[in-house]
């Protein structure tokens, strides 16, 4: 569902009155839900912090929304924007005290949301009334200036929600207030936002999640011989990145299934997970094997082997008791079988292909 | 002759009148030039917010500043032929480039280049520092790419006459860049080394964005040597594809047609290597980069790199290829490994 967010009322008049399926939710009044048009629209207030509540609020109460638009008046920090102007942010930073010199780190990075439209950061103020001196201080960070995207931005992030804004120009580089709603340009500015939406939204921008499974994941969670485990579903999220399924996959997977002795969702799909580990790391994979099959197999009730888990050396660690002269015999000779110069080469990459 | 186009240009006041300043300036497209603040200090301005660094490509910033604090760094064990001290001095922060395994994408919070104008102090913290470690080593370009913009700071005549003085000492100048139009109107001098990093020709265009194709560098190269300076080459980072081995026997013999391999005063050899911040700025970065194609883990030291066993493979195939192609053997090193 997309939200759409604005610091105040007047902004969003063209909206109420132009999806008119908009409802105010009973626990959060300013919050107006449409789910037949999969559209939310929050009026988040002006200021950070509250912005960042309002918003926190909605996405609580609203699990539905994905994807928030931030739309409204901000200040010029430029020469060359006019009052009118309809830009979108690149990047919002939080302005704390220009006087002071005092930013706040943390920024956000804000998705495109119209190809046609030219993009600026913005810097969000903790104060409303700024000299020139502190919004020159300012337009070293941004060029837009409003009192609230920031605590939205960050909102959104905290729940891995994608945030847009698009803003019109309210107030020039000149003026000493900025984002000052005034009653006759309030219903125009609105309009121009509506006229803009309705242009440049694509009812698709805000449908409901699509499952974002890669064609691996989706092969394997869906396979009726399988059975995936949490973890093993995690883990195929990170090998999907890397591997994509292929034809020749498919035959293979099929083929350790039709092989294996087991009937066991659990047993196939673990020799399928290794199937995939190779193919993901073959050189781990690959010392792994020849660790396990060549050294630790050699452990017994007197000694057990370990290796190093990265392989980055070649050492072997063993630890054991010995008792008798008898288990003295069967230490010796088990370390008589280490192939202690195959391994050093094999972890140096010698015999790599 | 990299031309770049900074989005605003921000100067200390206490700078305005130094000479390397007012010449940086005076270059500057006029375009930029009309973009010029004046203020008190860059760390007002510069690594206050974090600048999602591939602002870089649109919005790029130059500040020019003194340079306060240490001047010259030790460098790390590794950096260079064993032996010997390595220092680095601090000139410019930032690249212009865009190559994606950079580490400065997780060093400084902003991508923005920070030009460093207090000349004299940092030459004399070299002299002195050159005085008390006889025949060390001095590297520029730790935190930026030596040559990309010496068009721009001027400063390689700088280097030339400061080294001409220290003839003990040897100067590195890292780069990819094939700014050589000053270089080839300078003396060569034996202890400035002008070292170039190479790799394969679909890594050079793929992965080092914006930087100049192999072949252009290759020919800035063979300038170099033929107008006699020393040039040292850095085959790092070496990076796994399917195809690797064929992939760098063939930079292998092309840099043994292209240039002087016999002349080349050290190779240095490096596979790619991430710390972990860097791993996770490169991962949101470039999140199709063809690296990450390799197999790369997490190593003993925290670092992001090949296994062992694909490192030492990777670096002994190249170092095989170029004693195949005549380079003396105590010329090549493994940096960083
Ligand atoms: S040339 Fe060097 S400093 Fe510049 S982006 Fe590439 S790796 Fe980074």
């Amino acid at each position: 569902m997309l939200l759409l967010t604005f610091a105040h009322r007047p902004e969003a008049r063209a909206f109420l009155g132009h999806f008119k399926r908009l409802k105010s939710h009973p626990r959060q009044k300013n919050l107006y839900i449409s789910p037949e048009e999969n559209l939310g629209l929050l009026i988040s207030g002006e200021g950070f912090l509250q912005s960042a509540m309002s918003l926190t609020q909605a996405l609580a109460i609203c699990p539905e929304i994905n994807y928030v638009l931030n739309m409204g008046v901000a200040g010029a920090l430029i020469n060359s924007l006019n009052v009118g102007d309809t830009v979108e942010g690149k990047t919002i930073y939080l302005g704390k005290d220009a006087k002071a010199k005092k930013m706040e780190f943390k920024s956000f990075p804000l998705k495109p949301f119209c190809k046609n439209l030219y993009s600026f950061d913005i810097v969000t103020s903790e104060q409303r009334a700024l000299t020139q001196q502190d919004k020159s201080y300012f337009s070293h960070f941004g060029e837009l200036i409003d009192r609230e995207a920031w605590g939205l931005a960050q909102a959104a992030s905290m729940q891995n929600i994608t945030m847009s804004s698009v803003k019109i120009i309210s107030d020039e580089l000149n003026d000493e207030e900025f984002c000052q709603i005034v009653k006759e340009s309030a219903q125009k500015f609105s309009e121009d936002l509506l006229a803009f939406f309705l242009e440049n939204t694509s009812s698709n921008q805000y449908q409901k999640k699509v499952s974002e499974k890669s064609e691996l994941e989706h092969y394997l969670s869906s396979h009726p011989r399988l059975f995936l485990t949490t973890a093993q579903k995690n883990l195929l999220k990170k090998y999907s990145k890397k591997i994509k399924l292929s034809e020749q996959m498919i035959d293979d997977i099929e083929q350790i299934i039709t092989d294996i002795n087991s009937k066991r969702p659990k047993d196939l799909s673990k020799a399928i997970f290794e199937y995939i580990e190779e193919k993901y790391s073959p050189v781990t994979y690959n010392l792994g094997r020849f660790g396990k099959t060549e050294i630790l197999k050699l452990s017994n009730q007197k000694i057990k082997f370990s290796l190093d888990p990265l392989f980055e050396t070649s050492a072997i660690h063993f630890s054991g008791n010995i008792s008798s002269e008898k288990d003295l015999d069967l230490i010796s000779s088990t370390l008589t079988k280490l192939p202690v110069r195959k391994w050093d080469s094999v972890v140096n990459g010698d015999d790599l292909v | 002759m990299e031309m770049i186009l900074f989005k605003k240009v921000f100067i200390e006041k206490n700078i305005v009148n130094v000479e390397t300043t007012k010449n940086i300036v005076s270059r500057l497209p006029k375009k930029s030039r009309e973009n010029i603040v004046y203020i008190d200090s860059y760390q007002d301005i510069f690594g206050k917010v974090k600048k999602p660094y591939l602002q870089k490509r649109d919005n790029l910033n130059l500040f020019i500043a003194e340079k306060k604090g240490v001047l010259v760094k030790e460098a790390p064990e590794a950096y260079g032929l064993s032996g010997e001290k390595h220092f680095y001095f601090i000139n410019s922060y930032n690249c212009i480039y865009e190559c994606e395994y950079c580490y400065l994408q997780g060093f400084f919070n902003s991508p923005d280049i920070v030009v460093f104008t207090n000349w004299d102090e940092i030459k004399k913290e070299i002299k002195s520092v050159a005085k008390k470690y006889p025949g060390s080593w001095f590297h520029a370009g730790e935190f930026s790419d030596s040559l990309a913009l010496s068009h721009l700071t001027g400063e390689l005549g700088h280097y030339f006459k400061l080294f001409k003085e220290l003839p003990e000492a040897k100067l590195e100048l890292r780069t990819k860049s094939i700014n050589i139009r000053e270089a080839l109107e300078i003396d060569p001098l034996n202890n400035v080394i002008f070292s170039f990093s190479v790799s394969t020709e679909d890594a050079c265009k793929n992965i080092d964005l914006k930087t100049p194709p192999l072949k252009h560098r290759l020919k800035a190269i063979k300038e170099l040597q033929d107008r006699g300076h020393q040039v040292g080459l850095h085959l790092d980072p070496i990076i796994w594809s399917p195809n690797w081995s064929e992939e760098h026997t063939h930079l292998v013999e092309k840099l043994s047609r292209e240039i002087s391999l016999d002349k080349v005063s050290y190779i240095s050899l490096g596979v790619v290597r991430f710390t972990e911040t860097v791993y996770h700025q490169f991962k949101k970065n470039y999140p199709a980069s063809s690296i990450h194609q390799g197999e790369l883990t997490k190593s003993f030291d925290q670092k992001i790199r090949y296994p062992r066993a694909l490192r030492n493979k990777m670096l002994s195939f190249v170092r095989e290829s170029l004693i195949f192609r005549e380079v003396k053997k105590e010329l090549i090193y493994d940096c960083m490994e």
